[in-house]
């Protein structure tokens, strides 16, 4: 699949955990990128072209709900497509991050099935 | 609000180790006071809400091992306890953490979680299993066991 995609977790075990996953879903190894913050994620977007970010919402140094506003803010990756793969529950920090237009919420702990539908669905989008 | 019960608490727990790391686990037959003996390794967890409150895990290092090689598809005696395992065991908090806040608020959960971190085995609250305020439950996988522990704020002060 001729696809790029950002997965930002503070965790790397849980990085490599959702890596297994995005493979599943047909992404080459060499298309998928990590981040461990949010920081680290609009550095790799500067870096590289990103289709679809899967996204962590509890952080340190920038959370997810920060790097979503930043990045909506930003001049040309706006419209960068997000899933948010969490433990937040919070309702109110969910119907934020609907607002600022993430395509998903998937909750930890999650089925691998689930996440390669939802990542299958995005990128299909995004095509 | 929903009321957490002991074994609702071990359900979470075995589906977050099934779905995260295909680990199966079972409940166990030792006690809590049992297995906080055998801990080699705890990890935290608070939220903060209408009642705050905190999930600790306390894991043998076998249990570590296991859950950590599970993840990452290597053997257990490949797995470095202070790396890989820790990370396994803060990450384990923190989908542990996010069930029962989820369990706790339902649809409209006003709970918040902070971020996990692993902290001494002098940190473990003392089990008080007459306690409305705490639950803890032992759960095992491979015979390696994991004390789970939940209690509201109240008792995490007066600890």
């Amino acid at each position: 699949m001729n696809c790029n995609v950002l997965i930002v977790d503070d965790s790397p075990i849980l990085r490599m955990a959702i890596k297994k996953v995005v493979r599943l879903a047909g992404v080459d190894d060499d298309r998928i990128f990590e981040a461990g913050n949010g920081k680290e994620a609009l550095e790799a977007l500067e870096a590289n072209w990103i289709d679809l970010i899967l996204l962590d919402l509890n952080m340190p140094v920038m959370n997810g709900e920060e790097f979503v506003t930043e990045l909506r803010q930003h001049p040309t990756l706006s419209d960068a497509a997000v899933v948010v793969v969490s433990t937040e529950a919070n309702r109110e920090r969910l119907d934020r991050m609907q607002a600022l237009g993430v395509l998903e919420t998937l909750h930890k702990p999650f089925e691998p099935e689930d996440l390669c539908r939802i990542i299958n669905k995005a990128l299909g989008v995004k095509a | 609000m929903s009321q957490l019960t002991s074994e609702r608490l071990m359900e979470l727990t075995i589906l977050a180790l099934e779905r995260t790391a295909f680990v199966m686990a079972d409940p166990a037959e030792s006690s809590a006071e049992d297995a906080v003996a055998a801990t080699s390794h705890v990890a935290k967890i608070n939220y903060a809400g209408p009642e705050g409150g905190s999930v600790v895990l306390c894991a043998s290092d076998g249990f570590l091992r296991e859950f950590a090689s599970s993840l990452l598809g290597v053997e257990p005696e490949e797995v470095n306890p202070k790396c890989e395992g820790a990370d396994a065991l803060k990450e384990l908090a923190n989908i542990v953490g996010g069930s029962v806040i989820l369990e706790l608020g339902g649809d409209n959960c006003p709970y918040s979680l902070g971020l996990p971190s692993l902290v001494e085995t002098s940190v473990i609250p003392p089990i008080d299993h007459g306690s409305n305020q705490q639950i803890a439950c032992v759960i095992e996988a491979e015979l390696e066991p994991l004390c789970i522990i939940w209690q509201k704020d109240a008792v995490a002060q007066a600890a």
